[in-house]
């Protein structure tokens, strides 16, 4: 029975899990290879026997645009292949024999190589008639703009026929700095004889290098509502209110279009060129013409107009050295419109006299580039003057004291704000030049594990220290610590005697190995001899309990020469048993 | 006797291993030309200076700090911000070189996120309060205080109260963690700052990539890889691209 489980499982096991098949081959593959210029030409690359990454870097002819991908298993004999779709839809960026080249397929790290497909291209057969449903056109306000001069790109989408699930890919723009106008144009527009309903979308281009440069063309995936055929005309459900049609998808690009940015001329000019490039007028003014010492007067230079505003420096201030100066933020409101940028940028300057008189503020003036005269000019502002009298304090100075009023109470305060921004001052510590050392990684592990470590050695040393002795051990530092108070000056007899006798009769009970207070000198001499000692020194160690026994016990006074002897005899005795 | 000079020895050892040496800088002169460059506003030439100074493997905050004003004053501000960020790394605390740094902050054109959470900036205060070095310092003196206790109350033969042990050994072990993750942020969780006044960041690494967007110089942005002479950056939600080396540098 558990044999025939076993081989159902091996069966299912073998249905279930089949073998994978390791080889891999790429293939390029196109829907057509004559196409119109406006017209697109849809890429796959299939990769059987696995899943990689497709570089298509090598693609210079065709704008592409990922359509998405697809996969699939499929099990023959037990053999699993796997499948992969990667699809593109390519947009001719000229007319003639274009080429798809070679592309490198990496598949779990082995390089796969396509071969090679040529599509002709040819000029769109109704490029002037205009007489499809949907078509895009593209234009440019300038094709040959100045760098840093902004222009517009416009995309119209024509559309006779309702349009659905639109999926708009805007060129790159690279070599320009692009934003797109945020509302779109809708409106409806005659072309032939065909009503169109136009959507317009409208991008501010930069220029940023000089030369030729192609703007991509612009590419549209949508579904066409297409009336339904089969109906006779005039049926009421001919209308698109009744009638959802069927859904055409296409995909279809603009025009490319060719800039040539132009390098702006050279500058001959003594003021130093301010890189502005447009249509610009500056002003600037003062919130009051006359002032006090310390009072703070605000000069406002105000630069108007389009052109790449957003560029602008703050111009050069001729400030008298009267004045201590505050520069504030620059304040900006610039707009994007059909015409590119336009709005004001203004920057303020706060100016605070120290010293009275009349003082003349000199023209301010920039140069830039003027497109429309497509010329350098400079802007000046009118020259301003300055009248600034004694501060009211130096007026005013009177000694503090009776009499002088004191400010009145209740005077409005107000926020402290910045009149001026900038950085704090360098530190110029004698340290500020010195190499920090901190603490390295080892260095803290180290700091760290080592008081871990000091504390687990401590506890091992107090759990060896507090380890309960043997009896053996235990009987010998007896003896010892007996033999140490007998040794003691000037303790009574008795006391002597007794802890002689400890002394003695631990040493011997160390022998053995068991712990006791007393033996008797036949004991003594047992425990002696079975612990393999020679008769003699048994007897000898039952004399010398026999003395000291006698003098404990027996009132016998003892002499300091015969203590000093008895002492000396347990010591020497002792000795012998724990050496 | 021969403890005691065994300590002594100890003790010197541990000052030459763990404290700076002391004696006059090589440098000095020319810190102070820099000074001296900076006043005189030759702002190139003083960040030039700080930055050879800085290039001998001199790591100080307040020399890290100069050559943040000194690039900042030359126009600058992706390198100001770069060295800023730099000095904050070792020195958070330092209230002029946060103003310095919010300051030119504030002047970059490009709007981040700021991915940490308020909540967490509160609890554990104390990871932006400090530098790493201090931070690291906190936990030794700390886990060694709590050690040199615990090994007194065990000689004492008295017993340790749990919650005592429990609440001192959880926070030396947070601290010592924050040390540990400090280290590990700072070394393995790379952040860049973009030097160039215009970074196009690409969908790949090669100049055919598609240009996804633009950052500008002083965005400060995390690195999750660098190859073939790119940086793949993480920006802000969704906003992930690769960057020229050249046009960024790691903090």
């Amino acid at each position: 029975m558990k044999r025939s489980c076993f081989v159902l499982v091996m069966l299912l096991a073998g249905t279930i899990l089949p073998g994978y098949s390791h080889a891999v081959e790429v293939e390029a593959l196109v829907d057509r290879t004559e196409i119109s210029r406006h017209d697109v030409v849809y890429l796959t690359v299939k990769i059987i026997g696995g899943d990689g990454a497709v570089n298509l870097s090598a693609i210079k002819d065709f704008k592409v645009i990922s359509s998405g991908s697809s996969s699939s298993v499929s099990i023959i004999n037990g053999e699993m292949t796997r499948e992969s779709n990667n699809n593109y839809a390519l947009t001719p960026l000229k007319q003639g024999t274009l080429t798809i080249p070679e592309l490198i397929v990496e598949v779990d790290g082995e390089v796969h190589q396509t071969r090679a497909i040529s599509v002709q291209v040819s000029e769109t057969p109704n490029q002037a008639g205009k007489t499809e449903d949907v078509f895009i056109t593209t234009h440019v306000s300038s094709e040959t703009p100045f760098l840093g001069q902004p222009f517009t790109y416009t995309v119209k989408i024509f559309h006779a026929l309702r349009i659905v699930n639109a999926n708009f890919q805007a060129p790159e723009f690279k070599g320009f700095d692009a934003k797109k106008l945020e509302n779109d144009r809708s409106y409806a527009s005659m072309t032939g004889s065909r009503q169109y309903n136009v959507i317009e979308l409208t991008y501010i281009l930069i220029p940023l290098k000089a030369g030729g440069i192609i703007i991509e063309p612009p590419v549209l995936r949508c579904d066409v509502v297409q009336r339904n055929s089969g109906r006779g005309r005039g049926s009421i459900f001919d209308d698109p209110f009744f009638s959802q049609g069927r859904l055409e998808p296409v995909t279809l690009s603009g025009d490319s279009v060719s800039i040539s940015a132009r390098v702006l001329p050279p500058y001959e000019g003594s003021l130093p060129f301010s890189g502005l490039v447009g249509v610009f007028a500056l002003e600037a003014s003062t919130d009051k013409p006359e002032a006090r010492v310390g009072d703070s007067i605000t000069l406002s230079v105000t630069l108007s107009g389009s052109g790449n505003l957003m560029d602008a420096g703050e111009p050069e201030i001729k400030i008298p050295e009267s004045f201590k100066v505050y520069k504030d933020s620059p304040e900006e409101k610039i707009d994007l419109n059909e015409k590119g940028y336009s709005g004001k940028k203004s920057f303020r300057t706060a100016l605070v006299p120290v010293k009275a008189g009349e003082f003349p503020l000199p023209p301010i003036k920039i140069c830039y580039f003027d497109v429309a005269r497509e010329a350098y000019g400079t802007l000046e502002t009118k020259p301003l003057a300055l009248k600034i009298s004694p501060s009211k304090e130096k007026e005013e100075i009177q000694p503090i004291g009776p009499g002088r009023d004191l400010p009145k109470p209740g005077f409005e305060k107000k926020a402290v704000e910045f009149i001026g921004r900038d950085i704090l001052p360098l530190k110029e510590d004698s340290d500020a030049f010195s190499r920090q050392k901190f603490l390295s990684i080892p260095g803290f592990i180290f700091l760290m594990l080592a008081p871990v470590t000091g504390f687990i050695a401590v506890r091992i040393y107090r759990k060896y220290r507090n380890k309960p002795m043997d009896d053996r051990a235990w009987m010998a530092k007896r003896a010892v610590l007996g033999l140490k108070a007998a040794e003691k000056p000037g303790m009574a007899e008795e006391q002597f005697l007794g802890a002689l006798y400890t002394a003695l009769v631990s040493a011997v009970l160390s022998q053995a190995g068991t712990k006791g207070e007393s033996l008797t000198g036949p004991e003594m001499r047992e425990i002696l001899a079975s612990c393999g000692h020679s008769k003699d020194l048994g007897d000898a160690a039952a004399d010398l309990l026999n003395r000291i026994e006698s003098a404990r016990f027996g009132g016998m006074k003892l002499q300091e020469s015969g203590k000093k002897q008895l002492f000396l005899d347990v010591k020497g005795m002792i000795r012998r048993f724990l050496k | 006797m021969k403890t005691k000079n065994a300590f002594i020895l100890f003790a010197v050892l541990f000052f030459l291993a763990f404290f700076p040496r002391v004696g006059a800088s090589p440098h000095a002169g020319l810190f102070f030309d820099g000074i001296k460059a900076y006043h005189a506003g030759h702002y190139d030439e003083a960040a030039s200076i700080f930055s050879r100074i800085a290039g001998e493997g001199v790591v100080n905050d307040k020399l890290y700090y100069n050559l943040g004003n000194a690039y900042y004053k030359k126009n600058d501000p992706g390198r100001a911000i770069l060295w800023y960020e730099r000095a904050f790394r070792l020195s958070p605390e330092d209230a002029d070189l946060k103003y310095n740094l919010e300051f030119v902050r504030s002047q970059v054109k490009d709007l981040g996120e700021d991915k940490t959470n308020a909540i967490f900036k509160i609890l554990f205060f104390w990871k932006y309060a400090l530098s790493e070095a201090a931070l690291r310092w906190i936990a030794v003196i700390s886990n060694g205080l709590f050690w040199i206790l615990l090994t007194v109350q065990v000689m004492r033969r008295k017993r340790t109260s749990r919650l005592f042990a429990g609440v001192a050994g959880t926070m030396v072990l947070i601290l010592a963690l924050t040390a540990g993750f400090g280290y590990y942020e700072n070394r393995f969780m790379k952040k860049a700052v973009i030097l160039s006044e215009k970074a196009v960041v690409r969908s790949g690494w090669s100049e055919d990539a598609t240009e996804l967007f633009v950052l500008h110089a002083g965005t400060r942005v995390e690195v999750e890889k660098e190859e073939r002479g790119y940086f793949r950056i993480y920006f802000s939600k969704g906003k992930i691209g690769w960057v020229k080396k050249e046009t960024a540098e790691i903090i």
